[in-house]
C-alpha cells in the first residue's frame, strides 16, 4: 500500500492514502483483563469502619463508596492495599510508551473483595508464540530480530528504570508483538502495584528469569532496576539456544542452578563437558535447615555473587553442536552481541550494568542510528507526571519542562477511551466477559471459598499463606500438589505465578475500532448546532461520543499546543454539552484557563522544603480528608494533596491564607490531575481566584456576611416560603451554609457529585454557587417547611442524598430568570452625595431586607414582563414615574386584588428616597410569599439620574 | 422511667484546637459512631441529646465548633449564651493542653457567668503517646474549677460520663428555661448580628 502518511500509536496504525482515504489498522490490538487476588491486611486501619460500642455489635457503614459486597452478601470494606492499589494504578496509567502496552486501570471484583482486575492493552502474539512457531517450520529466531527485540526491549526498560519502575516479570510471554511486530512489554506494572510484591500473597516473577539478587532479597520489598537485565540476559539465551538451560520440574533446582552460576556453592553445578547441569555431590548442608533452598539464606549476601562460574557457563555453551539446540546458537552471534548477553548476565548486581548504560553498547549503533523515535523514546522519556513515587523532589526541573514538548499528534483513540468506550457506552462487564470467555466458571458461592494453602516454611516471611481461588485458571496447582505444601513459598511459586500465561481473556473491541475507522474515513465533525437539540439519551451513542472524543482531542491539543485564545472559548461551549469524564480534568483546567508550562514554571520555583506555616494544620486536616476515595486515602494521594496545598499556601502567603475546607478543594483537583502536581496548583490556584479570592484571606468576615446576606435575600426570591420559614425559626445562613460556599460544595459532597456539580459551576458566573444553594434548599423543601429549627441544623449542613443533576438544572434555570446586579456586591466605593444611592448600604441595615435590590439597568432589562410598584405618594406619581408603573399605597393590611395579580410575576418596587417604606413594603409581599420581589435601588432619584425621559 | 419528670435544655459549646477530637466526642455520645477519619469541621456542627438523671431529663443542645485558629472569631457567636462548654485537647499534644487554657480563660472571661466547664483530655486509647499528665491537667482544672475527665471517643471511655457529669453540675432551677420535648422552644441560635 503506498500511503501519504502514516501514523502510529499504541498498535493502531493510520494510513492516509493518497486519495485522502483514512485506512485504519488495528486488527491486533485487544484490551485484556487480568485478574489476580492482592493480600488481606483487615485491619484497624481499614478506613470507615465504625465499630459500635453501645450494644458491642459491630457493624459497617452504608455506603457503596467504601464498600464492595461479597458473595454472601456482605458488606466488607475496601482495606488499605486496594486504595493503596488504585493510587499506584493511576501512575501507571500516566505513563506511555511506545514499547509497552498501556497500562488503562484497574477494577475491583464485584465478587471478590480481594480481587482485582487489571485492564491493559494488549496482543495476542508473544514472543513464546515466535519461538514455537519458528520451531514447527524448524526455523531459527535470527540475529537481526534477535538485535531488534533486544533493542526495544531495552528501550522499554530504560523508560521504566527512569520513571523509577522495575519489571521484575519479564518473560517470553510478557513481550509481546503488535501487528508490524512492534515489541510491547506487558504485565510490566503488578511489582510496583503491588508495592514490590508487599500486597500480594504470591512472589512476582518468572523462576527461570529471577536474577540471584531478587532470590536472596525476595520479599524484602527492594526494586533492583537491574535485575530486569539479568533477565533481559537470560531470555535472549533462551532466544539463542532454543531453550532454558537451567529449566527443571523441580523449583528447588532451578534456584539451584541460577545461584550456582552466580558463583555460590549449590547443591546443583554445571558440567563443562557434558554441558548439564548435575548434582553436586560435595556440597553438604552446613545444618539442617541452614542449606540454600531450604529457607535460610539470609548468610548469603549479594557481595558474594561472582561472575566466576557464569564465564564458564557461557564459554561451554558456545560447544554446542547445531543439532543439540533449536536456535541459532551463542557462538554464531556477532561478538558484540555475545558480550551484550555477557554483560546482562553478570551475577553481582553492582558490577552488572543498568539498562541506560547497555543502550549505547557499541552493537545497538547501527539500530539506534536508524530509529526515528530515538530522541523521543530514548532520551526524553515521556511520561505525564511530574512527581515520582519514590523520591519526589530529585528531579531535575529543565528536564520536566523540556520533555512535554516533543508530542507529535495524530488524533488516534488511546486504549483508555476504547475501554471507556467499551464499557461505559457499550455497557461491557468484566466478569461477564471471564465467564462468557470460560475463564471463570459460575459455582455456588460455597465453592468460591478462597482455599488457604499453609505454608509450612517461608523463605522470610512466616506468616505468608498461598491464597488460591479455583475459578482463577492463573493460579494453578496442578502438577507439583505434593511439593507445594512442603516448599518454601517461592519455590512453589513456579506454578502459582500468575503473568506467564499466554491465556488471557481478552475484550473484543473490533466493533469500537470499526466505528472508530468509519468515523475517520467519513471525516464527520462534530456540529455545535445540532448538538443544541440533542438529549441526553442520543449523546450516549457511540458514534456520538466518539465525535465528541475527537472534537475534544483537537481542541485540547490546540489550548496546549496552539492559540488557547481561539479554543478555550470552544471547549468552554462543547462543554456544556457533555464533559467525558476521562478528559475531565485537562477539559477543567482549560475552562480555568491553566496553562501548563506555566503552571510548571510556577509551581516548580516554589519551595516546599522549607518548613510553611501552616504544615501542621496541612497534617491535621489531609488525613480525614475525603477519606473514603481510592486515592486521597492513599499514602500518595496525601502526599500529593499536602504539597499542592502548601504549593497554594507559599505562593499566596502575602495575600490569602489556609482556611480549613480548602483541603477538599484542593483536593478534587489532586484527584483528576494526580500524578500531575504542578496541573493540580493551577487548577486550585485559578479556581480560588475564581469564585473564592475573597473568602481565603486573613479576615473573611465582612465577605462572609455579604456573600450570606446575599444567598439569603437570593432565596426569598426564588422561594419565600421557605426563606420567611426559615427566619421564623431563626435560622441564619450562616448555621449550615458556611461549609457550602467555602467550600463550594466540596466539603460537604462525595467526589462524584461535586464532579457534576463543577461541570456545571465552572462554566457558569461566579454566582452560580448562590443559585445551587437554592435549589438545595427548594429540592429538601418539603422537609424543611415540616420540621423545627433543631432537625434542620443537623440534616442541612449535610446533604449528600443529593440528586446533582436536578439541582443544577433548576440552579441554571434560577440563575435565568434573576437579574444580574442581585448578586453584585453593593459596595461600589463612591462619595458622591448625588448618587446616594451608588454609596456602600451597611451591612447591618440591609440585614434587614429580605428581599435583593436591583439597579435601574437590570429595570430597563426587566420590564417587559415585570410588574414595578410605584409606592411613592400619588401626588410624586402624578409629576413624573416610570412607564408602566403601577402607583400603589404600601399600607397594606391584605394582599389586594391588584397585588394578587402581581403573584408569579417579577415585581420591582419603587420607593421614596428615604427607603424605609420600601423595605417595609417588599418584606411584607416576602412575608406574603410573592416571588422575585426585588426593590430598586435609588429609587426614582437612580431613574432620573440616568436621564430617562419620563 | 418518670415519664413526668422534668426536661432541661441546656446548650452546650465544645472548643479545642483542630482535630483534638471535638467532633468524634459529639459523635460518639449522640449516635454511639466512631470514625478513624472524623472530616474536620467547617463553621460548626449542631447535635442533640438527652441525658438521664435520677429525677430529671437534660437535654443538650450541642454546638462542636470548628478547631482551626482561623475560625476562632467565628467562635463567640456559638459559645454566647451556652450554659455548659466542653475543652477538648489531645494527651498527646502539650500544644493543644495549651490552647486548651486559653479557650477556658476566654469562656471565663466573655462565656455566660455561670457556666459550666469540663476540661477533657482525649485520645485516652492512645496513652501510650501521652504528653499531658493526669496530674498536671487534673491540678489545672481543681484551681480552675472545672470538671476533668480523660476520655476516648474511640473506646468511648468516659464520654458518656463527662456529659453526665456536666448535667448533675448544671443548676436546674426555673430559671434555666425548663421545657418539654413536645413544645420545645427554639435552640437559642446566636444572633449573628455582630459578626455574621
Amino acid at each position: 500500500m503506498s500511503s501519504k502518511e502514516t501514523f502510529r500509536k499504541y498498535g493502531i496504525e493510520i494510513y492516509i492514502d493518497s486519495n485522502d482515504k483514512v485506512i485504519l489498522n488495528h486488527k491486533d490490538l485487544k484490551l485484556s483483563i487480568h485478574p489476580f487476588f492482592f493480600k488481606i491486611t483487615l485491619s484497624l486501619q481499614s478506613k470507615k469502619y465504625i465499630s459500635n460500642s453501645n450494644n458491642n455489635s459491630k457493624k459497617y457503614q452504608r455506603d457503596t463508596h467504601n464498600l464492595i459486597i461479597d458473595d454472601a452478601g456482605i458488606a466488607v470494606p475496601l482495606n488499605q492495599s486496594i486504595f493503596d492499589i488504585f493510587a499506584r494504578s493511576r501512575y501507571l496509567s500516566s505513563l506511555e510508551h511506545e514499547n509497552l502496552t498501556q497500562f488503562i486501570q484497574v477494577e475491583p471484583s464485584k465478587k471478590h473483595h480481594d480481587q482485582i482486575y487489571i485492564i491493559s492493552e494488549d496482543y495476542s502474539n508473544s514472543l513464546s508464540k515466535l519461538i514455537e512457531k519458528q520451531a514447527k517450520l524448524s526455523k531459527f529466531i535470527t540475529q537481526d530480530e534477535i538485535t531488534s527485540i533486544s533493542y526495544q526491549i531495552l528501550k522499554a526498560l530504560s523508560f521504566l528504570h527512569y520513571n523509577k519502575l522495575t519489571h521484575r516479570n519479564l518473560s517470553i510471554e510478557n513481550i509481546k508483538f503488535d501487528k508490524n511486530n512492534i515489541v510491547k512489554l506487558s504485565n510490566y506494572g503488578l511489582y510496583y502495584l503491588s508495592n514490590n510484591g508487599e500486597n500480594v500473597s504470591f512472589p512476582i516473577g518468572n523462576l527461570l528469569y529471577l536474577s540471584p539478587e531478587s532470590i536472596l532479597t525476595e520479599h524484602k520489598g527492594s526494586s533492583n532496576p537491574k535485575s530486569d537485565v539479568w533477565a533481559l540476559g537470560c531470555i535472549l539465551l533462551h532466544l539463542v539456544l532454543g531453550f532454558c538451560l537451567w529449566q527443571d520440574n523441580n523449583p528447588k533446582i532451578v534456584i539451584s542452578r541460577i545461584l550456582h552460576l552466580s558463583g555460590l556453592e549449590t547443591s546443583q553445578q554445571f558440567n563443562c563437558d557434558t554441558n548439564t547441569f548435575e548434582e553436586n555431590l560435595e556440597f553438604k548442608d552446613n545444618s539442617n535447615n541452614n542449606n540454600v533452598e531450604e529457607g535460610d539464606i539470609s548468610n548469603l549476601k549479594i557481595n558474594q555473587l561472582n561472575n566466576k562460574n557464569m564465564i564458564k557457563f557461557l564459554d561451554s555453551i558456545g560447544k554446542f553442536k547445531q543439532e543439540e539446540i533449536s536456535g541459532i546458537g551463542f557462538q554464531s552471534l556477532d561478538s558484540q552481541l555475545q558480550e551484550f548477553i555477557r554483560y546482562c548476565l553478570i551475577p553481582n548486581p553492582i558490577d552488572r550494568p543498568d539498562s541506560e548504560t547497555l543502550l549505547d553498547h557499541p552493537f545497538f549503533k547501527g539500530v539506534k542510528d536508524s530509529d526515528p523515535t530515538r530522541d523521543q523514546w530514548l532520551l526524553k522519556p515521556m511520561g505525564k507526571c511530574e512527581s515520582l513515587p519514590d523520591d519526589l523532589t530529585s528531579l531535575n526541573i529543565q528536564d520536566i519542562l523540556t520533555r512535554d514538548k516533543i508530542k507529535s499528534h495524530y488524533d488516534i483513540f488511546s486504549p483508555s477511551e476504547i475501554y471507556y468506550l467499551w464499557k461505559e457506552i457499550l455497557h461491557g462487564d468484566i466478569e461477564k466477559e471471564l465467564v462468557l470467555q470460560g475463564f471463570v466458571k459460575p459455582s455456588p458461592s460455597v465453592h468460591k471459598l478462597p482455599l488457604f494453602v499453609p505454608v509450612k516454611r517461608s523463605l522470610t516471611d512466616s506468616s505468608t499463606n498461598l491464597l488460591s481461588d479455583n475459578n482463577i485458571p492463573q493460579i494453578n496447582n496442578n502438577n507439583n500438589e505434593d511439593n507445594n505444601i512442603d516448599t518454601p513459598n517461592i519455590i512453589k511459586s513456579k506454578d502459582s505465578i500468575l503473568y506467564n500465561n499466554d491465556q488471557i481473556c481478552m475484550i473484543n473491541i473490533d466493533q469500537i475500532l470499526v466505528k472508530l475507522e468509519k468515523s475517520y474515513q467519513s471525516k464527520e465533525q462534530l456540529n455545535y448546532e445540532q448538538l443544541n437539540g440533542t438529549t441526553k439519551i442520543q449523546m450516549e451513542t457511540i458514534e456520538m461520543k466518539i465525535l465528541l472524543l475527537k472534537e475534544y482531542h483537537k481542541l485540547l491539543y490546540d489550548y496546549q499546543y496552539g492559540d488557547p485564545t481561539q479554543s478555550q472559548p470552544q471547549i468552554i461551549r462543547l462543554a456544556r454539552y457533555s464533559i467525558p469524564s476521562l478528559l475531565r480534568g485537562e477539559i477543567w483546567a482549560a475552562i480555568l484557563g491553566v496553562n501548563d508550562n506555566d503552571a510548571k514554571q510556577i509551581f516548580y520555583s516554589i519551595n516546599l522544603d522549607q518548613k510553611g506555616p501552616n504544615d501542621k494544620q496541612f497534617e491535621l486536616d489531609i488525613p480525614r480528608c475525603h477519606q473514603y476515595h481510592p486515592i486521597l486515602s492513599s499514602e500518595q494521594g496525601h502526599i500529593q494533596l499536602f504539597r499542592v496545598l502548601k504549593a497554594w499556601s507559599v505562593y499566596n502567603i502575602e495575600y490569602g491564607c489556609y482556611w480549613q475546607g480548602l483541603d477538599s478543594v484542593c483536593a478534587t483537583f489532586v484527584v483528576h490531575h494526580f500524578y500531575n502536581e504542578s496541573k493540580a496548583f493551577a487548577s486550585l490556584k485559578a479556581f480560588v481566584d475564581k469564585y473564592l479570592k475573597i473568602l481565603y484571606v486573613p479576615n473573611n468576615f465582612s465577605a462572609l456576611s455579604e456573600i450570606m446576606l446575599v444567598y439569603k435575600q437570593l432565596l426569598s426570591y426564588h422561594d419565600p416560603e421557605v426563606s420567611v420559614h426559615l427566619n421564623t425559626i431563626q435560622f441564619e445562613p450562616d448555621l449550615y451554609a458556611i461549609p457550602w460556599f467555602i467550600t463550594i460544595f466540596a466539603h460537604i459532597l462525595p467526589i462524584d457529585k461535586i464532579e457534576t456539580l463543577w461541570d456545571t459551576i465552572l462554566l457558569g458566573p461566579s454566582s452560580l454557587p448562590y443559585f445551587i444553594a437554592i435549589s438545595i434548599m427548594i429540592q429538601f423543601r418539603q422537609f424543611i417547611l415540616t420540621t423545627n429549627s433543631e432537625t434542620c441544623l443537623k440534616i442541612l449542613p449535610k446533604i449528600t442524598s443529593l440528586d446533582v443533576d436536578v439541582c443544577v438544572r433548576d440552579a441554571l434555570d434560577k440563575f435565568n430568570h434573576t437579574p444580574l446586579s442581585t448578586t453584585l456586591s453593593k459596595s461600589v466605593p463612591n462619595t458622591d452625595p448625588e448618587l446616594w444611592w451608588m454609596q456602600e448600604i451597611p451591612i447591618e441595615k440591609r440585614k434587614r431586607e429580605l428581599f435583593p435590590r436591583i439597579s435601574i439597568q437590570d429595570l430597563v432589562n426587566n420590564q417587559s414582563n415585570s410588574k414595578i410598584l410605584d409606592i411613592r405618594s400619588p401626588e410624586s406619581y402624578k409629576q413624573s414615574h416610570y412607564p408602566q408603573s403601577i402607583n400603589i399605597n404600601p399600607k397594606q393590611t391584605k394582599v389586594t386584588p391588584i397585588l394578587e395579580q402581581c403573584r408569579n410575576k417579577p415585581i420591582i418596587v419603587i420607593a421614596p428616597s428615604t427607603d424605609e417604606e420600601g423595605i417595609e413594603f417588599c418584606n411584607q409581599l416576602v412575608q406574603w410569599k410573592f416571588k422575585f420581589v426585588s426593590l430598586l435601588n435609588g429609587g426614582m432619584d437612580s431613574i432620573q439620574h440616568s436621564g430617562f425621559d419620563l | 422511667m418518670n415519664n413526668n419528670n422534668k426536661i432541661f435544655q441546656f446548650k452546650l459549646v465544645l472548643l479545642g484546637e483542630a482535630a483534638v477530637g471535638k467532633s468524634s466526642l459529639v459523635l460518639r455520645f449522640v449516635r454511639g459512631h466512631f470514625l478513624d477519619y472524623q472530616e474536620s469541621t467547617i463553621g460548626a456542627a449542631f447535635l442533640a441529646q438527652t441525658v438521664c438523671l435520677n429525677d430529671t431529663t437534660v437535654k443538650f443542645e450541642i454546638w462542636d465548633t470548628a478547631g482551626q485558629e482561623r475560625y476562632h472569631t467565628l467562635a463567640p457567636m456559638y459559645y454566647r449564651g451556652a450554659q455548659a462548654a466542653i475543652v477538648v485537647y489531645d494527651i498527646r499534644s502539650e500544644d493543644s493542653f495549651e490552647r486548651a487554657i486559653k479557650w477556658v480563660k476566654e469562656l471565663q472571661r466573655q462565656g455566660s457567668p455561670n457556666i459550666v466547664i469540663a476540661l477533657a483530655g482525649n485520645k485516652l486509647d492512645l496513652a501510650a503517646k501521652r504528653r499531658v499528665e493526669t496530674a498536671e491537667a487534673q491540678q489545672y482544672a481543681e484551681e480552675n474549677g472545672l470538671l476533668f475527665m480523660e476520655t476516648s471517643a474511640k473506646t468511648s471511655q468516659n464520654v458518656n460520663e463527662l456529659f453526665v457529669e456536666i448535667a448533675k453540675k448544671l443548676p436546674k432551677t426555673p430559671t434555666t428555661r425548663p421545657g418539654s420535648a413536645q413544645t420545645q422552644s427554639p435552640p437559642p441560635l446566636p444572633t449573628s448580628t455582630t459578626i455574621l
